[in-house]
Protein backbone atom coordinates (compact mmCIF):
# COMPACT_ATOMS: atom_id res chain seq x y z
CA UNK A 1 0.00 0.00 0.00
CA UNK A 2 2.35 2.75 0.88
CA UNK A 3 4.67 1.25 -2.39
CA UNK A 4 1.93 2.25 -4.50
CA UNK A 5 1.05 5.68 -3.02
CA UNK A 6 4.60 6.48 -3.18
CA UNK A 7 4.17 5.60 -7.06
CA UNK A 8 0.63 7.87 -7.30
CA UNK A 9 3.11 10.49 -5.42
CA UNK A 10 5.61 11.00 -7.76
CA UNK A 11 3.63 10.20 -10.68
CA UNK A 12 1.72 13.60 -9.30
CA UNK A 13 4.59 15.58 -8.91
CA UNK A 14 5.70 14.74 -12.26
CA UNK A 15 2.53 15.68 -13.56
CA UNK A 16 2.51 19.16 -11.40
CA UNK A 17 6.00 19.97 -13.04
CA UNK A 18 4.53 19.25 -16.75
CA UNK A 19 1.53 21.81 -15.92
CA UNK A 20 3.90 24.42 -14.42
CA UNK A 21 5.82 24.08 -18.30
CA UNK A 22 2.58 24.76 -19.80
CA UNK A 23 1.56 27.13 -17.72
CA UNK A 24 5.68 28.85 -18.24
CA UNK A 25 4.79 28.18 -22.46
CA UNK A 26 1.19 29.87 -22.06
CA UNK A 27 2.58 33.02 -20.37
CA UNK A 28 5.32 33.64 -22.85
CA UNK A 29 3.26 33.09 -25.54
CA UNK A 30 4.07 36.61 -26.53
CA UNK A 31 7.50 36.87 -26.03
CA UNK A 32 9.44 36.71 -29.00
CA UNK A 33 12.07 35.52 -27.08
CA UNK A 34 10.91 32.31 -25.41
CA UNK A 35 11.49 28.97 -26.97
CA UNK A 36 8.49 26.69 -26.46
CA UNK A 37 8.89 23.65 -23.79
CA UNK A 38 7.97 20.03 -24.19
CA UNK A 39 8.03 18.10 -20.58
CA UNK A 40 9.31 14.67 -21.40
CA UNK A 41 7.74 11.82 -19.13
CA UNK A 42 9.37 8.62 -18.16
CA UNK A 43 8.64 5.58 -16.25
CA UNK A 44 11.49 4.74 -13.71
CA UNK A 45 12.78 1.50 -12.77
CA UNK A 46 10.67 0.30 -10.04
CA UNK A 47 7.78 1.77 -10.20
CA UNK A 48 7.00 5.76 -10.56
CA UNK A 49 6.94 8.88 -13.27
CA UNK A 50 9.37 11.43 -13.57
CA UNK A 51 10.06 14.25 -16.19
CA UNK A 52 13.01 13.11 -17.23
CA UNK A 53 13.88 16.44 -19.77
CA UNK A 54 12.29 19.36 -20.53
CA UNK A 55 12.53 19.20 -24.45
CA UNK A 56 13.86 23.38 -25.83
CA UNK A 57 12.29 23.34 -29.27
CA UNK A 58 15.09 25.35 -30.44
CA UNK A 59 16.65 25.57 -34.05
CA UNK A 60 20.11 26.79 -33.78
CA UNK A 61 20.93 26.32 -37.56
CA UNK A 62 17.91 29.06 -38.20
CA UNK A 63 18.88 30.70 -34.89
CA UNK A 64 21.79 31.52 -36.58
CA UNK A 65 20.82 32.33 -39.81
CA UNK A 66 18.11 34.66 -37.99
CA UNK A 67 20.94 36.60 -36.25
CA UNK A 68 23.10 36.77 -39.45
CA UNK A 69 20.61 38.61 -41.15
CA UNK A 70 19.34 40.80 -38.17
CA UNK A 71 23.26 42.07 -38.72
CA UNK A 72 23.18 43.02 -41.31
CA UNK A 73 19.67 44.53 -41.72
CA UNK A 74 20.20 47.15 -38.90
CA UNK A 75 23.77 47.63 -40.59
CA UNK A 76 22.49 48.29 -43.42
CA UNK A 77 18.99 50.18 -41.70
CA UNK A 78 21.05 52.71 -40.18
CA UNK A 79 24.04 53.60 -42.88
CA UNK A 80 20.68 54.07 -45.24
CA UNK A 81 19.01 56.56 -42.10
CA UNK A 82 22.06 58.51 -41.79
CA UNK A 83 23.85 58.70 -45.33
CA UNK A 84 19.76 59.62 -46.45
CA UNK A 85 20.25 62.76 -44.56
CA UNK A 86 23.86 63.44 -45.80
CA UNK A 87 22.48 62.71 -49.12
CA UNK A 88 20.39 66.01 -49.41
CA UNK A 89 23.35 68.59 -49.14
CA UNK A 90 24.06 67.06 -52.47
CA UNK A 91 20.43 66.50 -53.95
CA UNK A 92 20.26 68.53 -57.10
CA UNK A 93 16.88 67.12 -58.25
CA UNK A 94 15.13 68.84 -55.37
CA UNK A 95 17.13 71.63 -55.06
CA UNK A 96 19.42 71.47 -52.23
CA UNK A 97 22.73 70.71 -53.82
CA UNK A 98 25.76 72.35 -55.05
CA UNK A 99 24.85 72.43 -58.42
CA UNK A 100 22.68 75.94 -58.29
CA UNK A 101 25.81 77.42 -56.11
CA UNK A 102 27.98 76.63 -59.28
CA UNK A 103 25.86 77.58 -62.09
CA UNK A 104 25.17 80.71 -60.54
CA UNK A 105 28.78 81.67 -59.81
CA UNK A 106 29.75 80.91 -63.26
CA UNK A 107 26.78 82.72 -64.91
CA UNK A 108 27.85 85.67 -62.83
CA UNK A 109 31.38 85.57 -64.03
CA UNK A 110 30.22 84.88 -67.53
CA UNK A 111 27.47 87.71 -67.13
CA UNK A 112 30.45 90.37 -65.73
CA UNK A 113 32.23 88.97 -68.84
CA UNK A 114 29.43 90.14 -71.50
CA UNK A 115 29.11 93.18 -68.85
CA UNK A 116 32.15 94.22 -67.05
CA UNK A 117 31.37 97.98 -66.78
CA UNK A 118 28.13 97.52 -64.84
CA UNK A 119 28.59 97.70 -61.37
CA UNK A 120 25.82 95.24 -60.59
CA UNK A 121 27.35 92.32 -62.55
CA UNK A 122 30.51 92.96 -60.20
CA UNK A 123 28.76 92.84 -56.86
CA UNK A 124 26.74 89.57 -58.49
CA UNK A 125 29.88 87.86 -59.25
CA UNK A 126 31.48 88.66 -55.77
CA UNK A 127 28.54 87.52 -54.20
CA UNK A 128 28.28 84.45 -55.81
CA UNK A 129 31.66 83.52 -55.47
CA UNK A 130 31.18 83.89 -51.64
CA UNK A 131 28.10 82.44 -51.03
CA UNK A 132 29.63 78.90 -53.54
CA UNK A 133 32.67 78.78 -50.83
CA UNK A 134 30.55 79.17 -48.08
CA UNK A 135 28.31 76.31 -49.04
CA UNK A 136 30.45 74.11 -50.24
CA UNK A 137 31.94 74.67 -46.08
CA UNK A 138 28.76 74.59 -44.82
CA UNK A 139 28.86 70.76 -46.06
CA UNK A 140 32.28 70.23 -45.70
CA UNK A 141 31.38 71.16 -41.67
CA UNK A 142 27.90 69.02 -41.71
CA UNK A 143 30.32 65.71 -42.78
CA UNK A 144 32.76 66.57 -40.29
CA UNK A 145 29.37 66.51 -37.29
CA UNK A 146 28.06 63.08 -38.70
CA UNK A 147 31.92 61.81 -38.21
CA UNK A 148 32.14 63.11 -34.64
CA UNK A 149 28.31 61.61 -34.30
CA UNK A 150 29.81 58.49 -35.82
CA UNK A 151 32.74 58.52 -32.85
CA UNK A 152 30.27 58.63 -30.13
CA UNK A 153 27.93 56.40 -31.53
CA UNK A 154 30.77 53.53 -31.68
CA UNK A 155 32.17 54.69 -28.23
CA UNK A 156 28.48 53.79 -26.95
CA UNK A 157 28.13 50.86 -29.21
CA UNK A 158 31.19 49.37 -28.00
CA UNK A 159 30.05 49.95 -24.31
CA UNK A 160 27.17 48.35 -24.95
CA UNK A 161 28.80 45.38 -26.68
CA UNK A 162 30.81 44.80 -23.72
CA UNK A 163 27.96 45.30 -21.11
CA UNK A 164 25.99 42.19 -23.07
CA UNK A 165 29.29 40.25 -23.07
CA UNK A 166 30.19 40.52 -19.70
CA UNK A 167 26.43 39.34 -19.26
CA UNK A 168 26.54 36.49 -21.26
CA UNK A 169 29.89 35.44 -19.60
CA UNK A 170 27.46 35.56 -16.00
CA UNK A 171 24.64 33.56 -17.69
CA UNK A 172 26.94 30.88 -18.86
CA UNK A 173 28.08 30.70 -15.07
CA UNK A 174 25.02 30.04 -14.09
CA UNK A 175 23.80 27.27 -16.57
CA UNK A 176 27.01 25.27 -15.58
CA UNK A 177 25.79 25.94 -12.00
CA UNK A 178 22.43 25.11 -12.95
CA UNK A 179 23.20 22.08 -14.93
CA UNK A 180 24.94 20.26 -11.78
CA UNK A 181 22.27 21.13 -9.70
CA UNK A 182 19.26 20.08 -11.81
CA UNK A 183 20.80 16.43 -11.93
CA UNK A 184 19.69 16.43 -8.65
CA UNK A 185 17.08 18.40 -7.79
CA UNK A 186 14.78 17.85 -11.57
CA UNK A 187 14.73 21.15 -11.70
CA UNK A 188 15.69 22.73 -14.70
CA UNK A 189 17.80 25.98 -16.21
CA UNK A 190 15.92 26.22 -19.65
CA UNK A 191 15.27 29.88 -18.64
CA UNK A 192 18.43 30.82 -18.68
CA UNK A 193 19.00 29.18 -22.44
CA UNK A 194 16.24 31.79 -23.40
CA UNK A 195 17.98 34.50 -22.09
CA UNK A 196 21.56 33.55 -23.88
CA UNK A 197 19.60 33.67 -26.51
CA UNK A 198 18.10 36.74 -25.92
CA UNK A 199 21.73 38.37 -25.05
CA UNK A 200 22.90 36.93 -27.96
CA UNK A 201 20.47 38.49 -30.78
CA UNK A 202 21.26 41.58 -28.76
CA UNK A 203 24.75 41.04 -29.89
CA UNK A 204 23.70 40.63 -33.16
CA UNK A 205 22.22 43.80 -33.65
CA UNK A 206 25.66 45.57 -33.21
CA UNK A 207 28.08 43.17 -34.49
CA UNK A 208 28.55 39.58 -36.54
CA UNK A 209 28.06 36.82 -34.22
CA UNK A 210 28.78 33.20 -34.76
CA UNK A 211 27.82 30.87 -32.05
CA UNK A 212 28.76 27.50 -30.19
CA UNK A 213 27.00 25.81 -28.14
CA UNK A 214 28.08 22.60 -25.58
CA UNK A 215 25.83 20.18 -25.05
CA UNK A 216 24.65 21.86 -21.46
CA UNK A 217 23.81 25.02 -23.72
CA UNK A 218 27.02 27.22 -22.54
CA UNK A 219 27.88 29.55 -25.35
CA UNK A 220 30.88 30.50 -27.08
CA UNK A 221 30.77 33.72 -29.05
CA UNK A 222 32.78 34.85 -31.38
CA UNK A 223 32.79 38.29 -33.27
CA UNK A 224 33.53 37.68 -37.00
CA UNK A 225 34.04 39.88 -40.40
CA UNK A 226 31.54 38.71 -42.30
CA UNK A 227 32.96 39.89 -45.43
CA UNK A 228 35.90 38.11 -45.04
CA UNK A 229 36.97 34.91 -42.91
CA UNK A 230 40.55 35.50 -43.75
CA UNK A 231 40.51 38.56 -40.80
CA UNK A 232 40.26 35.46 -37.91
CA UNK A 233 37.96 36.69 -35.19
CA UNK A 234 37.56 37.77 -31.92
CA UNK A 235 36.53 35.89 -28.27
CA UNK A 236 34.32 37.74 -27.18
CA UNK A 237 32.74 35.23 -24.72
CA UNK A 238 34.01 31.66 -23.70
CA UNK A 239 32.02 30.14 -21.07
CA UNK A 240 32.51 32.28 -18.01
CA UNK A 241 35.63 34.63 -19.55
CA UNK A 242 34.78 37.75 -21.53
CA UNK A 243 37.19 39.80 -23.54
CA UNK A 244 36.64 43.27 -23.83
CA UNK A 245 36.73 45.47 -26.78
CA UNK A 246 38.39 48.61 -26.18
CA UNK A 247 37.67 51.70 -28.44
CA UNK A 248 40.16 54.08 -28.77
CA UNK A 249 38.54 57.61 -30.39
CA UNK A 250 42.14 59.34 -31.00
CA UNK A 251 43.25 56.29 -33.44
CA UNK A 252 39.78 54.83 -34.20
CA UNK A 253 41.12 51.56 -33.41
CA UNK A 254 39.36 48.81 -31.60
CA UNK A 255 41.50 46.68 -29.54
CA UNK A 256 41.29 43.47 -27.51
CA UNK A 257 44.03 42.77 -25.04
CA UNK A 258 46.35 44.64 -26.72
CA UNK A 259 45.50 43.26 -30.35
CA UNK A 260 44.29 45.47 -32.77
CA UNK A 261 41.66 44.53 -34.68
CA UNK A 262 40.04 47.39 -36.18
CA UNK A 263 41.76 50.29 -37.81
CA UNK A 264 41.69 52.71 -40.88
CA UNK A 265 44.11 50.43 -42.96
CA UNK A 266 42.54 47.12 -41.62
CA UNK A 267 38.52 47.27 -41.15
CA UNK A 268 37.19 44.12 -39.22
CA UNK A 269 33.89 45.57 -37.83
CA UNK A 270 31.83 46.20 -41.37
CA UNK A 271 28.24 45.24 -40.42
CA UNK A 272 26.11 45.16 -37.98
CA UNK A 273 25.32 48.58 -36.40
CA UNK A 274 28.99 48.93 -35.31
CA UNK A 275 30.07 48.77 -38.59
CA UNK A 276 27.21 51.21 -39.59
CA UNK A 277 29.30 53.45 -37.25
CA UNK A 278 32.46 52.89 -38.98
CA UNK A 279 31.35 52.52 -42.84
CA UNK A 280 29.50 56.12 -42.03
CA UNK A 281 32.46 57.47 -40.24
CA UNK A 282 35.25 56.34 -43.56
CA UNK A 283 32.61 57.30 -46.01
CA UNK A 284 32.33 60.80 -44.92
CA UNK A 285 35.80 61.18 -44.48
CA UNK A 286 35.88 59.90 -48.56
CA UNK A 287 33.21 62.74 -49.09
CA UNK A 288 35.19 65.58 -47.06
CA UNK A 289 38.63 64.48 -49.67
CA UNK A 290 35.95 64.82 -52.60
CA UNK A 291 34.38 68.39 -51.52
CA UNK A 292 38.21 69.28 -51.26
CA UNK A 293 39.27 68.02 -54.46
CA UNK A 294 36.27 70.38 -56.17
CA UNK A 295 37.57 73.17 -54.22
CA UNK A 296 41.26 72.49 -55.20
CA UNK A 297 39.79 71.87 -59.47
CA UNK A 298 37.43 75.37 -58.22
CA UNK A 299 41.04 77.40 -57.45
CA UNK A 300 42.81 76.18 -60.71
CA UNK A 301 40.08 76.68 -62.69
CA UNK A 302 39.83 80.37 -61.83
CA UNK A 303 42.11 82.77 -63.46
CA UNK A 304 40.82 86.06 -65.10
CA UNK A 305 43.57 86.97 -67.50
CA UNK A 306 42.50 90.32 -67.76
CA UNK A 307 41.28 91.36 -63.91
CA UNK A 308 43.92 94.07 -62.48
CA UNK A 309 44.60 95.83 -65.86
CA UNK A 310 45.24 92.56 -67.28
CA UNK A 311 47.93 91.59 -64.90
CA UNK A 312 45.52 88.71 -64.32
CA UNK A 313 44.44 87.38 -60.71
CA UNK A 314 42.99 84.03 -59.53
CA UNK A 315 39.37 84.78 -58.64
CA UNK A 316 39.79 82.40 -55.47
CA UNK A 317 43.22 81.62 -53.73
CA UNK A 318 44.23 79.00 -51.30
CA UNK A 319 44.69 75.12 -52.04
CA UNK A 320 41.60 73.20 -50.76
CA UNK A 321 38.49 74.06 -48.65
CA UNK A 322 40.63 74.50 -45.16
CA UNK A 323 41.59 77.67 -46.95
CA UNK A 324 40.33 78.88 -49.55
CA UNK A 325 38.92 82.68 -49.68
CA UNK A 326 37.66 85.07 -52.67
CA UNK A 327 41.09 86.52 -54.00
CA UNK A 328 39.33 88.88 -56.32
CA UNK A 329 38.38 92.53 -55.76
CA UNK A 330 35.84 94.74 -56.75
CA UNK A 331 38.88 97.00 -57.96
CA UNK A 332 40.84 94.41 -59.74
CA UNK A 333 37.35 93.99 -62.01
CA UNK A 334 36.86 97.94 -62.04
CA UNK A 335 40.26 97.64 -64.03
CA UNK A 336 39.40 94.91 -66.10
CA UNK A 337 41.60 94.71 -69.18
CA UNK A 338 38.50 94.12 -71.31
CA UNK A 339 40.89 92.96 -74.38
CA UNK A 340 40.97 89.59 -72.47
CA UNK A 341 36.75 89.41 -72.52
CA UNK A 342 36.98 86.42 -75.35
CA UNK A 343 40.13 84.46 -73.88
CA UNK A 344 38.61 85.16 -70.30
CA UNK A 345 34.94 84.11 -71.64
CA UNK A 346 36.30 80.56 -73.51
CA UNK A 347 38.08 79.73 -70.12
CA UNK A 348 35.63 80.16 -67.65
CA UNK A 349 32.87 78.14 -70.03
CA UNK A 350 35.22 75.53 -70.19
CA UNK A 351 36.21 76.12 -66.42
CA UNK A 352 32.45 75.17 -65.57
CA UNK A 353 32.66 72.07 -67.51
CA UNK A 354 35.30 70.99 -65.87
CA UNK A 355 33.95 71.75 -61.94
CA UNK A 356 30.30 70.87 -63.16
CA UNK A 357 31.41 67.70 -64.36
CA UNK A 358 33.38 66.84 -61.00
CA UNK A 359 30.67 67.69 -58.93
CA UNK A 360 28.08 65.51 -61.05
CA UNK A 361 30.29 62.51 -60.37
CA UNK A 362 30.92 63.17 -57.22
CA UNK A 363 26.61 63.78 -56.74
CA UNK A 364 25.94 60.55 -58.82
CA UNK A 365 27.98 58.59 -56.41
CA UNK A 366 26.22 59.95 -53.03
CA UNK A 367 23.36 59.19 -55.26
CA UNK A 368 24.91 55.63 -55.73
CA UNK A 369 25.92 54.84 -52.39
CA UNK A 370 22.04 55.23 -50.84
CA UNK A 371 20.58 53.57 -54.01
CA UNK A 372 22.86 50.52 -52.90
CA UNK A 373 22.16 51.25 -49.53
CA UNK A 374 18.42 50.73 -50.11
CA UNK A 375 18.82 47.24 -52.25
CA UNK A 376 20.41 45.99 -49.78
CA UNK A 377 18.25 47.02 -46.40
CA UNK A 378 15.41 46.11 -48.32
CA UNK A 379 16.58 42.66 -49.44
CA UNK A 380 17.86 41.94 -45.73
CA UNK A 381 15.07 43.42 -44.44
CA UNK A 382 12.70 40.95 -46.42
CA UNK A 383 14.92 38.26 -45.47
CA UNK A 384 15.28 38.89 -41.55
CA UNK A 385 11.56 39.37 -41.59
CA UNK A 386 11.05 35.73 -43.00
CA UNK A 387 13.20 34.13 -41.04
CA UNK A 388 12.27 35.40 -37.97
CA UNK A 389 8.69 34.33 -39.04
CA UNK A 390 10.01 30.62 -40.05
CA UNK A 391 11.82 30.82 -36.70
CA UNK A 392 8.43 31.63 -34.32
CA UNK A 393 6.38 29.06 -36.12
CA UNK A 394 9.06 26.39 -35.27
CA UNK A 395 10.03 27.60 -31.48
CA UNK A 396 7.13 30.05 -30.83
CA UNK A 397 3.97 28.49 -28.10
CA UNK A 398 1.02 27.58 -30.08
CA UNK A 399 -1.54 28.67 -27.35
CA UNK A 400 -4.46 25.94 -28.86
CA UNK A 401 -1.83 23.35 -28.73
CA UNK A 402 -0.35 24.41 -25.06
CA UNK A 403 -4.44 24.65 -23.88
CA UNK A 404 -5.37 21.20 -24.83
CA UNK A 405 -1.92 19.94 -23.47
CA UNK A 406 -2.71 21.83 -20.37
CA UNK A 407 -6.19 20.69 -20.31
CA UNK A 408 -5.25 16.52 -20.68
CA UNK A 409 -2.80 17.55 -17.58
CA UNK A 410 -5.10 18.56 -15.43
CA UNK A 411 -7.49 15.81 -15.54
CA UNK A 412 -4.99 13.61 -15.26
CA UNK A 413 -3.67 15.50 -12.29
CA UNK A 414 -7.16 15.03 -10.30
CA UNK A 415 -7.73 11.64 -11.50
CA UNK A 416 -4.00 11.47 -9.81
CA UNK A 417 -5.50 13.19 -6.52
CA UNK A 418 -8.26 11.03 -6.46
CA UNK A 419 -6.26 8.05 -6.36
CA UNK A 420 -4.22 9.50 -3.41
CA UNK A 421 -7.06 10.15 -1.74
CA UNK A 422 -9.05 6.85 -2.08
CA UNK A 423 -5.42 5.30 -1.07
CA UNK A 424 -4.83 7.18 1.83
CA UNK A 425 -8.33 6.28 3.50
CA UNK A 426 -7.98 2.65 2.49
CA UNK A 427 -4.22 2.78 4.57
CA UNK A 428 -6.05 4.56 7.25
CA UNK A 429 -9.05 2.04 7.06
CA UNK A 430 -6.39 -0.59 7.94
CA UNK A 431 -3.99 1.05 10.12
CA UNK A 432 -8.01 1.46 11.76
CA UNK A 433 -8.51 -2.05 11.86
CA UNK A 434 -5.44 -3.59 13.56
CA UNK B 1 -2.49 40.07 -71.13
CA UNK B 2 1.82 40.12 -71.13
CA UNK B 3 3.12 41.59 -68.45
CA UNK B 4 5.94 44.07 -69.05
CA UNK B 5 9.60 43.64 -67.77
CA UNK B 6 8.68 46.50 -65.28
CA UNK B 7 6.13 45.51 -64.02
CA UNK B 8 7.10 42.07 -63.31
CA UNK B 9 10.31 43.29 -61.73
CA UNK B 10 7.82 45.47 -59.67
CA UNK B 11 5.72 42.70 -58.38
CA UNK B 12 9.00 40.48 -57.67
CA UNK B 13 9.83 43.15 -55.60
CA UNK B 14 6.87 43.55 -53.37
CA UNK B 15 6.37 39.73 -53.48
CA UNK B 16 9.06 37.78 -53.73
CA UNK B 17 10.28 38.69 -49.91
CA UNK B 18 11.52 35.57 -48.55
CA UNK B 19 13.89 32.85 -49.79
CA UNK B 20 11.07 30.00 -48.98
CA UNK B 21 9.28 31.43 -51.95
CA UNK B 22 11.26 30.57 -54.67
CA UNK B 23 8.77 28.04 -56.19
CA UNK B 24 6.22 30.22 -56.39
CA UNK B 25 7.96 32.90 -57.96
CA UNK B 26 10.52 31.09 -60.03
CA UNK B 27 8.24 31.49 -63.31
CA UNK B 28 8.34 35.24 -63.00
CA UNK B 29 12.05 35.16 -62.15
CA UNK B 30 12.41 33.16 -65.59
CA UNK B 31 10.18 35.41 -67.43
CA UNK B 32 12.31 38.31 -66.02
CA UNK B 33 15.49 37.12 -67.31
CA UNK B 34 14.06 36.41 -70.79
CA UNK B 35 12.83 39.77 -71.15
CA UNK B 36 16.05 41.27 -70.02
CA UNK B 37 17.93 39.39 -72.58
CA UNK B 38 15.49 40.38 -75.79
CA UNK B 39 15.59 43.74 -74.07
CA UNK B 40 18.24 46.48 -75.77
CA UNK B 41 18.22 49.60 -73.08
CA UNK B 42 16.75 49.17 -69.30
CA UNK B 43 15.28 52.48 -67.89
CA UNK B 44 17.08 53.57 -64.75
CA UNK B 45 14.16 52.80 -62.35
CA UNK B 46 14.44 48.60 -64.03
CA UNK B 47 17.71 49.05 -63.60
CA UNK B 48 17.40 49.40 -59.91
CA UNK B 49 14.43 46.58 -59.79
CA UNK B 50 16.53 44.08 -61.34
CA UNK B 51 20.28 45.35 -59.33
CA UNK B 52 17.42 44.26 -56.11
CA UNK B 53 16.34 41.05 -57.41
CA UNK B 54 19.54 39.90 -58.60
CA UNK B 55 21.21 41.33 -55.28
CA UNK B 56 17.78 39.56 -53.17
CA UNK B 57 18.34 36.00 -55.45
CA UNK B 58 22.28 36.06 -54.47
CA UNK B 59 21.23 36.57 -50.58
CA UNK B 60 18.26 34.53 -50.58
CA UNK B 61 20.44 31.57 -52.09
CA UNK B 62 23.47 31.97 -49.39
CA UNK B 63 20.65 31.57 -46.97
CA UNK B 64 18.80 28.37 -48.59
CA UNK B 65 22.34 26.83 -48.88
CA UNK B 66 23.48 26.99 -45.49
CA UNK B 67 19.98 26.10 -44.61
CA UNK B 68 20.53 22.98 -46.50
CA UNK B 69 24.27 21.98 -45.60
CA UNK B 70 22.55 21.95 -42.16
CA UNK B 71 19.95 19.15 -43.20
CA UNK B 72 22.26 16.92 -45.15
CA UNK B 73 24.49 17.44 -42.28
CA UNK B 74 22.01 15.23 -40.11
CA UNK B 75 21.62 13.03 -42.63
CA UNK B 76 23.93 10.00 -42.34
CA UNK B 77 25.05 7.85 -45.60
CA UNK B 78 26.12 4.41 -44.47
CA UNK B 79 28.65 2.80 -47.21
CA UNK B 80 28.63 5.89 -49.36
CA UNK B 81 31.62 8.59 -50.31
Amino acid sequence: MLYSLSILSSALKANQKAIDIRNRNIANADNPDYVKENPVLQNIYGGGVVVADVNRAADNVLLQQKNNSLTKYKGYDEEYSILSSVATYFDDVNGTGLKSYIDNYFKAVLDFLQNPTLDGSKETLLAYAQSLIDAMKNRYTALQGVQNQMVGNIEKTVETINTLGQQLAEVNKQILLLANESKTDSNDYKFLLDKRDEIISQLAQYVPVEVKTDDLGVATVLIKNNNSTANGYITLVEGSNFNKLDFDSQTMTVSVGGTVWESSDHRFFESGLLGAYFNTYYRMEDYKQELNNLASTLIENSYLSGADSGNGKYIFAGTDLSDISVNITKTDLDTYDTTQGDTDQSYFNQAWDTVGSQYDTFAAKVSNDLTNLKVFRDTEMNLYQSLESKYTAKVGVNTDIELSELLKLQQQYQAISQMIGTSSKLLDYLLNAI
Amino acid sequence: MEKNLKDLLEELDKNFTSPFDLDKFYPQIVEVISLVQEKENLSEEEKILLRKLIHKLSRFEEVVNTLAQSVLHNFKFEGRI
